[in-house]
This record gives structure tokens, C-alpha cells and sequence, in this order.
């Protein structure tokens, strides 16, 4: 596995917000000057950025990264509530602070060949900073991405990043470009399709909603494809230090503890997702429906 | 994670610098203060389950500034916690539903508590049980742990032999519990007070009569809310603790009615932010204050509120913490 060489550990950082801009409906690309972060984030890692300077709202916003160069990083935002309201209204020049670079991102498979990316809606910033890192891999030969989101607007956002070092297949559930319908329906068409030249040398890389999450989950388990999925959680420290962010996984035999004194056997554990997170192997996710 | 304490060792973590020392040898400002004997640099300390076990704080903040810290809740078996959705944000506020996840005793002791044995500062350990059996057997067992500077108690959980009945809000079983632990403890006995109580004044005299050195007050005050799209109570526990700035006059009021009540210190906490609201706790008779969901947005918070009670201290020409303790004036 291909990680990140040595553990970098998080700061508050003093930014310069450089632009922040709409790139569809509600959806904005934001980007900030922190040579210490971009520097040293991994894709999959992501922020915690303050969003007042007053008590209300209080906590700061976790965002994943969408990119870096050597000096400034880039984030992609849905407005979507009372913090992400008042960032939309953010002018470049302004002080941004942030803690950062945070959680344990994507890892590469030794030997993968073969990418796909799939993305529900904004689900594809995390996914951009990898396809980033990817292109800079000589032995990975295929990149994926497929984005998927309920209209059009959801999906345009992906133009303002073109051209991309990647094939790019979109799915809108109305229908208003790409595939009409799931974009996971259209994920597991490429894959039967294509399922005998893949084996033993892709992997999936995902970051969406719940219910994307377990299609795409329960389609690698089926074609036998290793995945690793992003998720999204509400926090309040986003440092490790609350507990907020819980997520229940499958408890691996190295590290049991919490819990098995008390059921005799473990059904589960839950992890962080800020810090044994954002990323986790599919297959150590326990969803709520099992 | 990799932290030395070695200042010669170039290791990745650049160690934070010390301001607080820095202006203590400069000035003849004196912040320390005296709880359960325990002696505090300054009276700022970071509070329960904020602060995990100091590993994660470490990283932003040189754990030797705090006058203490106060572990995560810790039990005698470990413990899950609640399902997600755990918190929530309110209005200048969060509920929380954490459900006392923790380790447990023992990877506390082995895992934990030599990190923060590293560090010159207090170590409080933060402890709950499900019985009575469950409260004392853990006392007794932390007490025997080197490293831990004092217990604090938290009282605000349910006795599973008594139907789940809240420890806390009842005096007589607060007196009965407190009493309890007192016989199995020499460790300095602080007891976190449950602010979801009717008159608190009341609770507060059965624990000092029960023998608890100092009191904390207080615990987070019981919220909800609720999604009005989905119809559904937006934490999976249903109800959860409101902290923040939101109880602030809530936990002062509390405060003050306990300073009066009492003859023991009390450590007041309740949506501290800021040096201002540290120092109101302060006037009205709090001898320390402890720093919660501050942290979780700010990691750093404990440099500037101390640096903000040395500034007002300063200013007002005065320089024993002590002359600042209580000195409420009344209408």
C-alpha cells in the first residue's frame, strides 16, 4: 500500500481566503493560501474551518480537501445550512482560519492499475485531490470518474474543473445529462461489462451519500474489488477529541477492546471518523440496516 | 503519534511555546490556586471529555500551561457509547450524546495515563459507574494508579439497581454514593454536580457532608431537538447535554447559588470562551473554572483566557488570583 510517507500532524492555521466563487447552483469552490497544509495534506484529509468569529454558529465545518498545489488548497462546498450560508458570502482577501491537515486519507493498493472514482453530488471533492495525486502515478493507467447527482446542476460542477486526467461517465436521476438514473446503476454496468480486465488490479474510491455508499459497497464485494469510502459526519472537534463523530465498524481481532468485557464478544466497534477517518475500507463499515 | 518532551530531540512535533511560564517569571502575578490540595499554576483547567486524554490537545496546546486536566469520563469495563447521531449544534451551544465511550480502567492505566504523566500538570481523572459496586471498586482502583493527581466524580448517571434513577439528583443518594467512595479513596475527592436538579444548593451540602473535597458545577443540562423534515429527534439517544456558551448564565447562577451553600471549593464550568467568562465565574466565588466545548472549537482557548485573566489582573493593579476569588460585590 502506498500511504503517505510520515505522519503530519494538524495546526490552527492563519489563512488568505484567494477566491470563493459559485461554480453552479449553491455550489462553490473556494480556495486559500496555507503553504503549511497544502504542503503536507494527503488526499482524503480534510479541515475544520471556523465559520464566525462569534459563538453562533460555534463549531467550525469539516471539509474535505479538493485540491492543493505547493502553496494554497482548495474546498467544495454545497450550501446546505447556517455555516456554509455565511462562507458563500466569503470575499477573497479576507482571514480564514483552519485546523488542518486532518484524518487518515485514501490509500493505494500495491499494484492497482485501475481507478474509479465514484462521486454523488459534492461527494466528488475528495475524489478530485485524489485524481490529482493519481495522475502523478505512472503505473496507474486507468482513471474513472463517475459522478452522479439528482440534476444536472449537481453534476455541472464538474466542468469548471475540465480537463480532467480522467475518463468521466455522469449520471442524473432527471435525466438532465449522462445516464438517466443511479449513478451506481450505471457504475455496475461498466463493471459486468468490464469486470474479467479488472480483477486483481482495481479499486474504488467513493464518497457520496449513505445509500451510494452501500451500492457501491455491496457492487466491490461482488466483483471482489478492494474499496474505500469517505464519509460524512457532523463533528464538533473534528480532532479526536469529542467522540462526535462515531462510526460503527466491524472489530478487527488487533485491536479489541471497547465493549468486549462487557458482551463477552464484540459486534462491533465504533471509530472515529476525524481521525481512524474520513476513509475506511467498505469492508469494515457495519451500516445500520445489518 | 509521536510526542517527546526531550528538548534536544528535533522530533516532528515543535514543542508549543510556553507563554504562561514565560509571564509568570516576569511579572509577580500570582494565578495559583489551592483545591482539595491540590495546587493549580492558574486556576484554568480543561474539562471532562473535551480533552480526550490529553493526547489529541497536545498537538495544539503545551499541556504544562493548564492548572489541570480532566480525563474523559473513565469506567471500570470500557465502554461503546451511543449510537450516531451523537451531536448536534444549537444555538451558540451543542448537545452531545457521546454515551460515555471510554476505554475502560485498565487500557486507561496502561495506555493512557503514561502520556499524561509526561506533563507537570494535574491529572484529574474523570470517573462513573452504574452502582454504587461499580463507583467504589473504581475509586479504590484508581487510587491505587500512580500519576493521578485527584478524582473527579461525575454523579449525573443513571444506578441501573435503582430502575436508572440519576445518582445526582437526589441528595440522599448523592450523600450515600459520595460517602461511599470517600472510604475507598485518599485521592483528593472532587464530585461533578449534575445541573439538572431543582435546588442545587441542596445536593451540593449532602456531597460536602458525605466528604468530597471540592465540587465541580456544572455537568451539561439535559436538551433536545428535533428535525422538523424527518420528525425525528436529531440525536439517535433522543436527548442529549447542551454545553457552550448558551448555559453560561445558567451554570454561573448555579454557581453562585453552590458558593453559598458550601464551604469546600468550587470549580465552576459552563461555556467558558473567553478570559470574561472565566473571570465572572471567578468574582462570583469560583475558585478554578474548567474549559469544555470552548476546546473543541479553539484548542488553544486555555493561552488566551489565562493570558486574559493576567491582563484584567494587571490592569486592575492586582496580583494574587485570591483577591479576585469571590470578590462579588452585591446590591
Amino acid at each position: 500500500m502506498v500511504m503517505k510517507e510520515e505522519t503530519v500532524l494538524p495546526r490552527i492555521h492563519d489563512a488568505e481566503l484567494l477566491y470563493n466563487r459559485a461554480v453552479a447552483p449553491g455550489l462553490f469552490r473556494m480556495r486559500v493560501h496555507c503553504a503549511a497544509v497544502a504542503r503536507q495534506a494527503w488526499p482524503g484529509q480534510f479541515i475544520m474551518l471556523q465559520v464566525s468569529d462569534h459563538t453562533d454558529p460555534l463549531l467550525r465545518r469539516p471539509f474535505s480537501l479538493c485540491g492543493t498545489d505547493g502553496e494554497t488548497l482548495e474546498i467544495l462546498y454545497r450550501v446546505a445550512g447556517r455555516g456554509t450560508s455565511i462562507m458563500a458570502a466569503w470575499k477573497a482577501q479576507q482571514a480564514v482560519h483552519l485546523i488542518g491537515p486532518l484524518g487518515k486519507g485514501f490509500s493505494i493498493p500495491d499494484g492497482m492499475k485501475t481507478a474509479f472514482l465514484v462521486a454523488g453530488g459534492i461527494g466528488i471533492a475528495p475524489l478530485l485531490f485524489l485524481l490529482q495525486h493519481l495522475d502523478t502515478q505512472q503505473q496507474v493507467t486507468g482513471k474513472n470518474i463517475f459522478l452522479g447527482g439528482k440534476t444536472g446542476d449537481d453534476i455541472r460542477v464538474l466542468e469548471d474543473f475540465r480537463p480532467l486526467p480522467a475518463d468521466i461517465f455522469i449520471a442524473a436521476e432527471d435525466g438532465a445529462a449522462g445516464f438517466h438514473g443511479l449513478v451506481t446503476d450505471l457504475f455496475t454496468g461498466h463493471i459486468e461489462q468490464h469486470a474479467h480486465q479488472y480483477l486483481h488490479q482495481a479499486a474504488i474510491f467513493s464518497c457520496g451519500p449513505l445509500a451510494m455508499a452501500q451500492a457501491v459497497t455491496a457492487i466491490a464485494a461482488r466483483y471482489g474489488l478492494a474499496c474505500q469510502l469517505s464519509l460524512e459526519a457532523t463533528m464538533a472537534c473534528g480532532i479526536g477529541a469529542c467522540l462526535g463523530c462515531a462510526v460503527k465498524t466491524r472489530p478487527c481481532a488487533a485491536d479489541d477492546h471497547a465493549g468486549a468485557h462487557e458482551r463477552g464478544s464484540l459486534a462491533f466497534q465504533y471509530k472515529r471518523v476525524c481521525a481512524e477517518g474520513p476513509v475506511f475500507n467498505s469492508r469494515e463499515l457495519v451500516w445500520e440496516q445489518e | 503519534m509521536y510526542i517527546s518532551l526531550d528538548p534536544l530531540d528535533p522530533g516532528p512535533l515543535e514543542p508549543c511555546i510556553n507563554i504562561m511560564n514565560k509571564h509568570a517569571q516576569q511579572t509577580d502575578i500570582d494565578l495559583s490556586v489551592t483545591i482539595a490540595g491540590i495546587r493549580l499554576k492558574n486556576p484554568v483547567m480543561a474539562a471532562s471529555g473535551t480533552c480526550g486524554y490529553g493526547e489529541e490537545l497536545a498537538l495544539f496546546l503545551d499541556l504544562n500551561c493548564l492548572g489541570a486536566l480532566v480525563t474523559k469520563g473513565v469506567s471500570l469495563h470500557p465502554s461503546q457509547g451511543n449510537p450516531p447521531p451523537r451531536i448536534v449544534e444549537t444555538p451558540s451551544g451543542m448537545l452531545n450524546a457521546i454515551g460515555l465511550q471510554n476505554v475502560g480502567l485498565e487500557e486507561f492505566a496502561t495506555k493512557k495515563l503514561p502520556f499524561l504523566r509526561q506533563f507537570q500538570t494535574p491529572v484529574i481523572v474523570n470517573c462513573y459507574g452504574k452502582s454504587t459496586e461499580e463507583y467504589t471498586e473504581l475509586c479504590s482502583r484508581l487510587s491505587a494508579i500512580e500519576g493521578i493527581t485527584g478524582l473527579e466524580v461525575n454523579i449525573s448517571c443513571p444506578n441501573v439497581k435503582e430502575g436508572g434513577i440519576c445518582f445526582g439528583t437526589d441528595p440522599a443518594r448523592a450523600h450515600a454514593l459520595v460517602r461511599a467512595v470517600r472510604r475507598v479513596t485518599g485521592l483528593p475527592l472532587i464530585v461533578k454536580l449534575s445541573p439538572n436538579v431543582t435546588d442545587i444548593a441542596l445536593i451540593a451540602r449532602s456531597v460536602e457532608d458525605a466528604g468530597a473535597d471540592a465540587l465541580s458545577v456544572t455537568n451539561t443540562f439535559t436538551g433536545m431537538a428535533v428535525d422538523i423534515q424527518t420528525c425525528r429527534p436529531k440525536l439517535a439517544n433522543i436527548t442529549g447535554g447542551l454545553s457552550g456558551p448558551a448555559i453560561r448564565p445558567l451554570s454561573l447562577r448555579m454557581v453562585w447559588e453552590t458558593v453559598k451553600a458550601v464551604s469546600i471549593p468550587v470549580i465552576g464550568l459552563g461555556g467558558i470562551m473567553a478570559a470574561e467568562d472565566a473571570l465572572q465565574y471567578l468574582i462570583t466565588g469560583a475558585r478554578a473554572v474548567q474549559i469544555g466545548t470552548a476546546l473543541l472549537v479553539h484548542p488553544d482557548a486555555p493561552l488566551n483566557i489565562i493570558a486574559g485573566i493576567e491582563e484584567y489582573m494587571r490592569a486592575r493593579r492586582c496580583s494574587s488570583i485570591n483577591d479576585i476569588i469571590g470578590c462579588l460585590k452585591l446590591p
